[in-house]
């Protein structure tokens, strides 16, 4: 009857309560054959609690699990087929990183040769091949993780539970174990269930994202879905940053509201339904989408531009904060307040400097709404 | 400023020789003379001989009180140990409150005068019918070192990754095989620990089987019975026994320990 596959994973109306906080509530989801997917949320939003779920350390207060199709809801953790690569590793402390890692096979006894040799081409797969009999102790941080995921994968899991792995990893091992993690996943083509708190690494890593807040699931999308369309303010604000300000519709042309502040400025924004002339709406706009290029509000004035809807603003350059690759400019602007603006980063005589007048603007398609009168939200909202 | 330092270093130095001394000397005389080659009780010791030795080994009351003393303690560290383990694995699973409570009781008996507690173990014994024996002793002795066992095994414990067990259930294992697998090999060193302990809170144990143990009497019975007959360096010989015995399991409790490095 029904053509698409099995997914591998599937969250139905899933609920945890925590005395009288609710955890998790009513998450439903799907995971597909094959895919990275990550749960991003702040801390306490309920993503560790929904992944130790499915791997049976916390029993539902309401909803099922499936995993493969089967229900296994109220099944042990070590009777599911499922595996979980945990924060601090969790390696045996007592045994080398070969019984470590053959501890699944031995448990389901398959063949002493067989798990030798799955063990080794495990060891060999996540890069730790020919420490096999180093203890836990004597590894680094990104060799337990190595270790840590063999462990995992070598029981050849239907699904990889991982709850943020790199998170104990210094940040240029936690960047390089990010691509591996993916190779890896690519390569073996298991499903990844991934919790993390970091916005880069899930939109760097993921097929899909869920985001997570106060145990609801407020949105699953892809990474450019998730990062160009949030479904809502809290999803538009933790992936990635914003700029937000208030706007008094001046002037409403097809599907733009405009501002006029005055001093020939516009403020220009996209909606999905014209809203009434007056309306106050809260606008948000992405820093890397603020354009800036010199001039002055006395200076451009009175130039005519024949794009009467084309978005100006006026303002002052207070910051200048160079990360190398890309600067940030902070701009006080007398319309909007502070507006930030991400460039990549110029050689030093294009850079704009702190006292410099500008003029923003940005392509009213990039705008989010997050909120205004009823009935009038932005485009993706 | 550096004389100064120096003469609290000579200080402290002497301050702790004479803690030493008056911590040790009793036992080295007590062991010198046990090695007289004559029955001289004061320190002209006259030669070096194992006489006493031999004749406390030729001595059936002795052997069979040493015998005893050896049943006691292995029965002693095996009863307090699994019942320690198993009591304390429970414990640490109960709420704060609880937990605190379960920690503390075993201590109780640790703050009562031995003497009393002696008495009324004796009384409750014949009360409810169990005639006194080594066995009454060995009782005895594991509500001694419960508490001992308890206190090892609780600080083990609170170091214990519990998370770990998650894992090895996520590998596939039940609740035994990771008893067998995880739990024990890691709290090993803590259990060998506390059952050396056992062991040596029994071997010298006194007053409980001075009221128990009737007929069957343990080696600190038999010395302080010879030491009424009179004293001759075969008691020392005795207790030379018991110290390097109690000395020994004590310093292997300690090794075994601070060897805890996973």
């Amino acid at each position: 009857m029904n053509d698409s596959p099995v997914p591998v994973v599937q969250m139905d109306r899933l609920t945890k309560y925590f005395g009288s906080v609710t955890a998790v509530g009513n998450v439903c989801l799907e995971i597909r054959e094959g895919e990275f997917f990550s749960l991003l949320g702040p801390s306490g939003c309920g993503k560790s609690t929904t992944l130790r779920m499915v791997a049976g350390f916390e029993e539902p207060d309401r909803g099922s699990i499936f995993i493969q199709g089967a229900d296994v809801t109220g099944i042990l953790a070590n009777k599911r087929n499922a595996n979980m690569v945990f924060q601090n590793y969790e390696l045996f402390p007592h045994m080398t990183v070969f019984e470590n890692v053959s501890y699944g096979l031995k448990i389901k006894r398959v063949p002493k040769g067989e798990a030798r040799r799955r063990t080794q081409a495990m060891l060999e797969t996540v890069g730790v091949g020919g420490l096999e009999n180093r203890k836990a102790s004597q590894l680094s941080g990104g060799q337990r993780q190595r270790v840590a995921l063999a462990r995992a994968l070598v029981n050849e899991p239907a699904v990889l539970l991982l709850d943020e792995p790199l998170s104990a990893l210094d940040a240029k091992l936690r960047k390089r174990m990010q691509l591996e993690l993916k190779a890896i996943q690519s390569s073996l083509g298991t499903a990844f269930i991934y919790v993390t708190h970091d916005q880069e690494e899930a939109l760097l890593m993921s097929d899909r994202i869920g985001i997570m807040n106060r145990g609801e699931l407020l949105q699953v999308g892809t990474p450019r879905e998730i990062y160009e369309s949030p479904g809502n303010p809290f999803v538009a604000d933790f992936v990635g940053s914003l700029n937000e300000f208030p706007m008094r519709v001046d002037e409403v042309a097809g599907l733009r509201a405009i501002a006029r502040p005055g001093d020939g400025q516009r403020v220009t924004v996209g909606v999905a339904t014209p809203p009434p002339a007056d309306s106050v709406l809260q606008v948000a706009i992405r820093p890397e989408r603020v354009q800036l290029t010199r001039g002055t509000a006395a200076g451009d004035a009175g130039t005519a531009d024949p794009d009467a809807s084309e978005c100006r603003v006026f303002g002052v350059v207070a910051e200048v904060m160079y990360l190398g690759p890309l600067t940030h400019y902070l701009v006080d602007t007398p319309a909007l307040g502070r507006i930030v603006s991400q460039q990549v980063s110029e050689r030093r005589e294009a850079s704009f400097s702190t006292g410099e007048q500008v003029v923003l603007s940005w392509d009213p398609e990039a705008t989010f709404v997050l909120s205004g009168p009823a009935g009038v939200d932005g485009e993706a909202l | 400023m550096l004389r100064r330092w120096s003469g609290r270093k000579v200080g402290a130095g002497v301050y702790v020789a004479l803690v030493l001394i008056f911590l040790f000397a009793p036992l080295v005389v007590v062991v010198l003379i046990s090695f007289n080659a004559t029955s001289n009780m004061n320190l002209q010791v006259s030669g070096f001989s194992f006489r006493w030795y031999r004749q406390i080994a030729g001595d059936p009351l002795v052997v069979a009180a040493f015998g005893r003393t050896a049943l006691a303690a292995v029965a002693t560290a095996l009863v307090s140990g699994v019942l320690g383990l198993t009591g304390a694995l429970g414990a640490v699973r109960l709420t704060p409150r609880w937990r605190t409570a379960v920690f503390t009781i075993p201590l109780v008996p640790l703050a009562f005068p031995a003497l009393l507690f002696a008495v009324g173990l004796a009384t409750f014994y014949h009360a409810i019918g169990i005639g006194f024996s080594i066995w009454a002793t060995i009782a005895g002795h594991v509500i001694l070192a419960l508490p001992f066992v308890f206190l090892v095994l609780g600080a083990a414990l609170e170091r214990f990754r519990f998370s770990l067990l998650d894992a090895a259930r996520d590998l596939g294992a039940g609740s035994f095989t990771i008893f067998r697998t995880i739990t024990l090999p890691l709290l090993r060193p803590a259990i060998l620990g506390a059952m050396l302990l056992s062991m040596a809170i029994s071997v010298d144990e006194f007053v409980i089987a001075f009221f128990t143990a009737g007929s069957q009497q343990t080696l600190p019975l038999v010395l302080y019975g010879r030491i009424n007959l009179g004293v001759n360096p075969g008691l020392n010989a005795i207790g030379s026994v018991l110290l390097v015995l109690t000395m020994a399991l004590a310093f292997m409790a300690a090794r075994v320990s601070v060897l805890e490095v996973p």
